[in-house]
């Protein structure tokens, strides 16, 4: 029997998944844009890039641009890491 | 959102975040228009003070480059208070024009050194290299062709010592860079 890895369960989920599938592809993306791209709200975003980010997996930046407050998120070396880890894993069950 | 997720709903996740990203860039055919209608004046300016007046600092013309400069810079600051995101393509291609500025100024002021009648042959092919890199980044052939008629153009006006080579820069500008940026801008504004 194939020995299957197991899926860390950090990355396991819709939106901490979505959040990580769009930091690999770029350097850097705000709070605002993750937040159109998966479509979640804001307070359920903030609880899971709090968890990203608390497992390292991401960095978060609050600044200003202007006046305006911005949060900005990039992947770590752990992170890229960890979403690398669970790729293989998914495809050693999908295989 | 915290449904079950399979392991095919994943790789689906996964695949469709990525492609929804990956194609989102920053406009850059405000700097191709800029430029490029900026060295054509430039040149003509140049070849016409040349040709035509007895004006003893031809090269004067090519202040023109600080309005353009300071334009850059506000257009600049501008994008990136309106972006949300930087891909990695953003930041290559910053650093391609950035690092651009170096040698091309080492270029002007060792004129003298160099020999002045090298000076816009000499641009012309570094502009022709960042160009074609550009154009691969976009992945949109029209600038990589515009690259290699900058190449091209710029091995003429290295032939020519005297004013023609400006009449050549000019050309070669609007053919290599101009042409490929208004082509830019339409596709940008179609996207």
């Amino acid at each position: 029997m194939p020995e299957f890895a197991a899926l860390d369960p950090l990355l396991h989920s819709q939106l901490r998944l979505a959040v990580m599938s769009i930091l690999i592809s770029v350097e850097s993306a705000e709070f605002v844009y993750i937040k159109e791209q998966t479509g979640a709200t804001a307070g359920n975003l903030s609880v899971q890039l709090d968890k990203l980010s608390t497992a390292g997996y991401i960095s978060v930046i609050k600044s200003f641009k202007g006046k305006k407050p911005v949060t900005t998120c990039s992947i770590t070396k752990i992170g890229i890491s960890a979403f690398e880890t669970y790729v293989k894993a998914l495809n050693s069950y999908i295989k | 959102m915290e449904k079950p997720l399979s392991n095919q709903d994943s790789l689906i996740l996964i695949t469709q975040m990525i492609n929804q990203t990956k194609q989102n860039y920053q406009k850059s055919s405000f700097y191709f228009l800029l430029w490029g209608w900026v060295v054509i004046i430039g040149d003509l300016g140049h070849y016409y003070l040349m040709e035509f007046t007895n004006y003893p600092y031809p090269y004067a013309i090519w202040l023109i480059s600080v309005p353009a400069w300071i334009a850059c810079a506000v257009y600049g600051t501008r994008q990136s208070k309106q972006v949300t995101v930087k891909t990695h393509i953003d930041s290559l291609y910053s650093f391609i024009w950035i690092s651009f500025i170096f040698p091309i100024l080492v270029i002007i002021f060792g004129g003298t050194v160099i020999g002045p009648y090298y000076i816009t042959g000499s641009i012309m092919l570094l502009a022709g290299y960042a160009v074609i890199i550009t154009g691969k980044l976009l992945k949109f052939k029209p600038t990589i062709y515009g690259g290699i008629v900058l190449w091209i153009t710029a091995l003429l006006a290295l032939y020519f010592h005297d004013s023609t080579q400006y009449l050549i820069g000019a050309i070669g500008v609007a053919l290599g860079y101009l042409v490929p940026g208004y082509m830019l801008k339409n596709k940008e504004e179609n996207a």
